[in-house]
């Protein structure tokens, strides 16, 4: 088990702070599983001028290629019966075919929602009077954009058709001065999530630090 | 211990283990030894032993903010992360029977 620890800083005269590298698990077992079919999402609610499945497929894909040795499969990505998600997740058959059709071993889709909303108002800030020099407390107007992406991620055994392993992700950005880019702000929540997104399918470390006692 | 720190420091983690060992043999009732075994053990991936380490380094000296914040953060990990055996105790004192009262007095004993 590869193990890295160092000593970052004493913290008192008879104690050392030290990092673990703590070993963690893929949260699903990937034994058996190379070939991986990416669909479209479900998409709840999505930004202005943005295809939100279009977006985030291509994320998810692109991050999955990068930083795992599963094989993503690049085709178009295959759309989903209109029907309710309890009942699509369900649909055993539904997901064995499009497997088999692919190839793939694995089916990973999703849901999600891309909302943005006006935070625009009233705040008080702390400034340097020009006229006296001292610090003066003032409310202005602050225009403010919001931004909010859900997405929950559903992987689905391809043999079986049936869903091994489900997780949810959220993030939040609020963005000062209107007319934010909504694209960007989805690649930048997208970022937050995809170490968390990654660790579903891959084993990682996690740096934690703990305190010895020298003496 | 402190040699045993420093071999924790380069990452020797069963050199580190097995010097604490043998200090507990002599010290059973050393609080600071059980917490060092216990991050020797995370250090290992031996999750089950540091959670009844940690419980027994509590146990012995209660008053410890250093242990407690080491206890309380493995078991955050187990929590959020599932590393830990399931019928582990996760919290409250260990039952190891290789613990030896009486406790010492608060971190007490040898260096």
């Amino acid at each position: 088990m590869g193990v890295v620890a160092c000593i970052t800083a004493a913290v008192a005269a008879d104690t050392v702070r030290v990092t673990i590298d703590v070993p963690v698990p893929a949260r699903l077992d990937i034994n058996g599983i190379e070939r991986v079919l990416v669909t479209r999402l479900v998409v709840d609610q999505e930004s202005r001028d943005l295809d939100l499945s279009r977006e985030l497929v291509t994320l998810l894909r692109r991050e999955l290629h990068k930083k795992t040795r599963l094989e993503i499969l690049d085709v178009d990505p295959p759309s989903l019966p209109e029907q309710p998600l309890a009942d699509l997740l369900a649909n055993s058959g539904f997901w064995r075919r499009l497997a088999e059709t692919h190839n793939a071993d694995l089916v990973i889709s999703g849901r999600a929602a891309f909302e943005n909303s006006d935070r625009s108002g009233f705040v008080e800030q702390d400034e340097i009077s020009p006229l006296t020099g001292q610090r003066v407390r003032r409310t202005r107007y602050v225009e403010r954009e919001g931004f909010a992406l859900g997405l929950s991620l559903f992987f689905i055994r391809g043999r079986t058709g049936r869903l091994e392993y489900e997780d949810e992700f959220t993030g939040e950005r609020t963005v000062t001065g209107g007319g934010g880019d909504p694209l960007s702000v989805l690649y930048e929540l997208f970022a937050q999530m995809e170490s968390d997104m990654i660790g579903i399918v891959i084993s990682k470390t996690k740096p934690e630090q703990r305190v010895l006692f020298a003496e | 211990m402190r040699f045993a720190a420093e071999a924790a420091r380069q990452g020797l983690w069963r050199e580190a283990l097995f010097r604490w060992e043998r200090q507990l043999k002599a010290h059973p009732g050393n609080a600071r030894i059980h917490n060092n075994i216990a991050v020797a053990s995370e250090g290992l991936g031996d999750y089950a032993r540091a959670l009844r380490e940690y419980g027994e380094a509590r146990r012995l000296d209660a008053e410890s903010k250093d242990i407690r914040a080491n206890h309380e953060a493995l078991k955050e990990l187990c929590r959020i992360l599932k590393v830990c055996p399931e019928d582990d105790p996760a919290s409250g004192p260990a039952t190891d029977e290789t613990a030896t009262p009486p406790p010492a007095a608060p971190g007490g004993g040898p260096a």
